[in-house]
């Protein structure tokens, strides 16, 4: 049996616009969690950021949080059967704990990349628990509008579980979310692949909304916008009470 | 229960439900905190759910197609859920006219009203040890395979995504409270709908999972108090909130039940689902500590309805000021609500809300 997942149309929802060392990310999605502080990262915020630990790693920088539900159709009704839950964030290439120059020019290079996180953060960690890729294997790739997007699962059985999506801006930049989906299928267990592939498919259309466009890419005296912009609102019909019912 | 209890103080519903139309619904007014905290009219799907309860009971209560039995003669219960996922599982009786008088008249009599959950196994509930991770900038939690505290901060709680309990919606929420300390800590992860005793599991398989409990708080609490089973970590500062505050609220009963003390124990509530003046009562029991600004309370939420609820807390919360005067009328006035004849459920509530 198939099941009928729907979610939102994300062609109707907010505009969000990022300059992330000056590549343009443009993104489609309902309104974020929390406000969003930064929409600018430029350079020196970064060197900034990297300056704190010269030996150690810094981390990334959170961009926003951005969540939405995905329903499913029954004979009865439709029901909400989980939440997407996404973190944006921004890893500069030195902070995938590279021993090399710290720069991703290739695809490989990002993969590697993501390996080297893996063990960094989780090879000390309980095996039976851990979960994080092991090999190239262990990272899906999925090709979106021309974009490459490479997924891995991180994080503990029982505790937090994240499906974690990164794309190459440049040779110093790495886009990634996270996503947590344990509102589908709890955190005791990976999903069965076709339970994920349905609530992928929500994840899928949401990338195929976002557009990234380096300097060259786009008319600098016509730059895509920044910022958080609502979509326009159409009016609705507000459901009326019958004489009969009651304002709770 | 063998002994049939009284009804008489059963309120009407709604001003819809007084049986000029359909059957007359009444309602125990005790259910006024788990309906503003279950059904929460307040928000867009209680109000519906509110709404649709008294419809459907006038309705269709006792029609067998629509009520499951509860196992009694008389007694059904009846789903209300909304498409977000909000719902809630409403238990009531029937008596007809004419039967022993221990009711009002014939009618739909609401008993319980208990949250429902029918998603997914969710995330595991029960103790989790949170860190903060440099390399992925973010917090990873691990359930603990123990129950013994490994931390000095202990928060105790779980909150709802869509209303879903999600274990990353809760880690997000404390660490918006933590601000820029990235200590690590303990977690009691207890989703309500686990511990509610009236709550009805959706299939027998659900019961299998490691279920968070008061009995296992007070068990992780007492041994936090072993120095050498601790490993002496000291002080603890102690946090429960929201729906949390109530599993600890059971849990220091326990904890005062068995003669057991909690002097390492530095409490505060955010939120608390439970009335303070009984978290304080039994905290000062167990012989923990209150923290300096220990109660965190955010006006018009279930959290602060609980208060208000009851007089003792109006006071120790505010003093005597012009507020704490103006939700003792409230008080007063709802007081009034109940003893007049016709008055409905929601009269009360909307005095009270």
């Amino acid at each position: 049996m198939t099941m009928l997942l729907q979610w939102m149309n994300f062609a109707l929802q907010h505009d969000y616009g990022f300059d992330l060392g000056g590549v343009r990310v443009n993104l489609k999605g309902p309104a974020p969690d929390d406000p969003i502080n930064n929409f600018i990262i430029d350079a020196p915020s970064f060197n900034k950021a990297v300056a704190v630990s010269q030996d150690d790693i810094h981390g990334p920088i959170n961009l926003f949080d951005v969540s939405w539900p995905c329903e499913i159709q029954t004979p009865e009704s439709i029901e909400i059967q989980g939440s997407v839950l996404t973190t944006f964030k921004l890893f500069h290439s030195l902070e995938f704990g590279f021993s090399t120059q710290g720069k991703i020019y290739t695809e490989n290079d990002l993969q590697l990349a993501i390996l080297n996180l893996g063990k960094l953060c989780f090879e000390d960690e309980d095996t039976a628990i851990a979960c994080y890729p092991k090999s190239a294997s262990d990272i899906e790739v999925h090709s979106i509008k021309n974009r490459t997007w490479h997924e891995a699962v991180t994080g503990y059985l029982g505790g937090t579980l994240h499906h974690d999506l990164y794309t190459r801006l440049n040779e110093d930049l790495t886009l990634a979310i996270y996503i947590n989906l344990t509102t589908f299928w709890g955190n005791q267990k990976l999903p069965d692949p076709e339970h994920k592939r349905q609530v992928f498919a929500s994840i899928l259309d949401f990338l195929s909304h976002i557009q990234i466009r380096q300097p060259g890419e786009y008319d600098p005296t016509n730059p895509p916008p920044l910022g958080l912009h609502s979509p326009i609102r159409h009016e609705v019909a507000v459901e009326t009470l019958d004489d009969d019912d009651v304002d709770w | 229960m063998t002994n049939t209890p009284s009804y008489h103080s059963y309120i009407y519903f709604a001003p819809n439900t007084r049986g000029a139309s359909g059957r007359a619904v009444y309602i125990d007014p005790a259910l006024l905190l788990p309906f503003r905290e279950y059904v929460d009219p307040s928000q867009a799907s209680g109000k519906l759910i509110a709404q649709k309860i008294g419809d459907e009971l006038r309705s269709t209560a006792g029609d067998l197609t629509s009520a499951s039995c509860v196992g009694e003669a008389d007694r059904y219960y009846k789903d209300f859920s909304q498409p977000n996922g909000h719902g809630v599982r409403v238990y009531y009786r029937i008596f007809q006219s004419g039967s022993e008088q221990n009711h009002r008249g014939a009618g739909v009599y609401i008993e319980q009203i208990s949250p429902i959950n029918r998603r997914g196994d969710g995330d595991r509930p029960g103790l989790h040890k949170v860190k903060h991770s440099q390399a992925s900038g973010g917090w990873e939690s691990t359930s603990k395979s123990d129950t013994v505290l490994d931390e000095n901060r202990f928060m105790i709680g779980a909150l709802q995504q869509q209303h879903t309990y999600s274990l990353g919606k809760t880690i997000k929420h404390i660490q918006s409270s933590l601000g820029n300390d990235k200590s690590p800590y303990n977690l009691y992860y207890c989703p309500e709908f686990i511990l509610d005793q009236a709550a009805v599991w959706e299939s027998p398989e659900s019961r299998i999972h490691h279920s968070a409990s008061a009995d296992e708080l007070a068990d992780i609490l007492i041994r936090s108090e072993d120095a050498w089973q601790s490993g002496n970590h000291g002080k603890y500062r102690t946090e429960a909130f929201g729906q949390g505050a109530k599993t600890l609220l059971q849990a220091l009963e326990i904890v005062a039940r068995q003669g057991k003390t909690l002097p390492n124990h530095t409490f505060s509530v955010r939120s608390p689902h439970v009335s303070l003046a009984q978290l304080r009562q039994l905290i000062e029991r167990c012989q923990g500590q209150l923290a300096d600004q220990w109660i965190t309370i955010i006006p018009q939420t279930a959290s602060h309805m609980h208060q208000e609820m009851d007089a003792a807390n109006i006071i120790a919360i505010q003093g005597s000021t012009a507020s704490s005067q103006a939700a003792l009328r409230v008080q007063q006035r709802r007081e009034e609500l109940l003893q007049a004849p016709n008055t409905t459920f929601f009269d009360v509530f909307k005095v009270s809300a």
